[in-house]
């Protein structure tokens, strides 16, 4: 990204921001919607520069959050490796996949409660289950879309099951994977906020709850942004690894065009 | 193995051999077409024979049948006498599609490495082999660049690197120089003769070139018109080594050359 492409994206983010801060100035309703400043300065005492806000309640958010997603991505990529390699089970697995996938994880949230009670055990499940499919199925489809001069390659030179699948199947279909895993995160952060709205003592999920029974609307709107920014970070931090694992694969899609 | 002289086209051993190889697409007792009817063809040891045919003959699907690629629907194929079922060892591959057959998520140097992992060499020999196939074909420069960084003649180079560092006796190359421009082609070709001379390994080359194929074989297989059968086999008595202006400007290169394309031609009239 060029510096001037970056500067248009950011006054946009920035116009934003402005047009809160005047907006909630003039609207004169502090308590129901407080101006920009007001909110970010109670993010920054109550959440960035509080100790006790990371230990509480940001860690154990986000301890759910990995456990689930990691999870998801052990389960995902390993599922997905093994349906996309075999058209059988594939064709087994279709039906039952389909309506698993079409179930919305917020309903499994009772259900999960009574099975699993309301540890990070159950969290982490409704989190894994939610964010597993996008990893499985595009991991079938990138194993199950290897080019096929690829393998025949590999079977000329009589390259043996697991180099190829670990040196060609896998990272052929890493660009998908890591789509997948993207598309993950962001279900990912959805469930763990709904799940600690409705079942825990803690995480940021369950403050925002507190927040806004006690009528505390700062901290409701501080607990938003931070939110929105703990899911821009993992996202960013996702992606920075994505562009050091895929180095490849930007440039051989640059040159081809 | 005797030491190969100009115009010798006695090299004792046959070392593949395919009979009466037929292969037809879709299960084998349907009606589909039929792409090859019934080779016959011997490739003596240490030979460097070219299959030519007009375009949709089936010269491929030749090769994918020798290679163990695709399972012949009648005859069989024989290396040292011994009937083949799957792919043989010993045996390497250069495509067409060098785009498609390089692995862009590795180096160059990976590619060649990548088929030397299951033979159990000691890691010095690997990257010795390795070093050596890349300096053989000009790219020991471009070691550690990957695929789409190149040229296509130099990922040609490579996926060329990769075959020899393999140590295959047979060779079979599938028009490898049909998608470059005619000045790499030129290079090319003399840099596999000079594989091909140094390895002393046994070549199978697929083209529609008529041209390259003289300048390049022993011997000239033509294949016919779908469904594919040899039409005829034309001996190339060209000494070597050859030189791009010197051979292709000789009499009995033209007069072969003409050969050959009559017989793609006109097959009834050979």
């Amino acid at each position: 990204m060029t510096a001037r492409g970056l500067g248009l994206r950011l006054s946009v983010l920035l116009g934003l921001i402005a047009a809160w801060q005047v907006a909630a100035t003039l609207a004169a309703s502090p308590a129901l919607w407080p101006p920009f400043t007001t909110v970010a300065g109670r993010l920054w005492e109550a959440w960035i520069t509080d100790p006790a806000a990371w230990v509480e309640s940001i860690a154990p958010s986000l301890g759910r959050l990995l456990a689930g997603w990691a999870g998801a991505a052990v389960v995902g990529i390993a599922a997905g490796t093994l349906i996309g390699l075999n058209r059988t089970v594939r064709d087994y697995l279709d039906p039952a996949m389909a309506f698993l996938r079409a179930i919305p994880p917020p309903v499994l949230l009772p259900l999960f409660i009574v099975l699993l009670g309301i540890g990070d055990a159950m969290k982490a499940a409704l989190i894994g289950f939610g964010a597993v499919w996008p990893i499985l199925l595009n991991t079938a489809d990138g194993v199950g879309s290897v080019e096929p001069l690829h393998r025949d390659t590999a079977r000329a030179f009589r390259v043996p099951r697991w180099t190829v699948l670990w040196r060609i199947v896998l990272p052929s279909a890493a660009p998908r994977i890591f789509a997948g895993l993207r598309l993950a995160m962001g279900i990912a952060v959805i469930l763990m906020v709904i799940a600690e709205m409705v079942a825990t003592l803690d995480g940021v999920g369950f403050e925002l709850v507190q927040a806004q029974r006690s009528f505390r609307m700062v901290d409701v709107w501080a607990t938003i942004l931070l939110l929105g920014l703990m899911g821009y970070g993992l996202n960013a931090a996702l992606a920075l690894v994505e562009r050091r694992v895929l180095g490849w694969h930007r440039g051989a899609t640059a040159t081809a065009t | 193995m005797a030491p190969r002289r100009d115009g010798d086209r006695h090299v004792t051993g046959s070392l593949l051999e395919l009979e009466h190889l037929g292969y037809r697409y879709g299960p084998a007792t349907g009606t589909a077409p039929l792409a090859i009817e019934d080779v016959s063809l011997t490739v003596p040891a240490g030979s460097f024979v070219a299959i030519v045919g007009p375009s949709g003959s089936g010269k491929s699907t030749l090769l994918r049948l020798v290679a163990g690629l695709l399972t012949p629907t009648a005859g069989a194929v024989r290396i040292d006498g011994a009937p083949v079922h799957g792919v043989p060892a010993d045996l390497a591959v250069v495509f067409q599609d060098y785009g498609r057959s390089l692995f862009p998520w590795l180096t160059v140097a990976g590619n060649v490495a990548l088929p030397l992992r299951h033979l159990g060499l000691p890691a010095a020999e690997r990257e010795q082999r390795v070093r050596d196939a890349l300096g053989e074909v000009g790219l020991a420069g471009a070691a550690e660049r990957h695929p789409w960084q190149l040229s296509g003649g130099m990922q040609q180079r490579a996926a060329i690197a990769r075959a020899i560092a393999y140590r295959p006796r047979i060779l079979l190359m599938d028009e490898p120089f049909a998608s470059v421009d005619a000045q790499t082609r030129a290079d090319l070709q003399d840099m596999a003769l000079a594989v091909w001379r140094a390895h002393r390994s046994t070549v199978l080359f697929v083209t529609h070139d008529i041209d390259e194929s003289v300048y390049l074989a022993d011997r000239v297989v033509v294949l016919s018109q779908p469904p594919a059968r040899v039409v005829a086999e034309v001996a190339v008595d060209l000494p070597r080594p050859r030189d791009q202006i010197e051979t292709r400007a000789s009499a009995s290169f033209v007069g072969l050359r003409a050969d050959v394309a009559r017989r793609i031609h006109r097959p009834a009239g050979g």
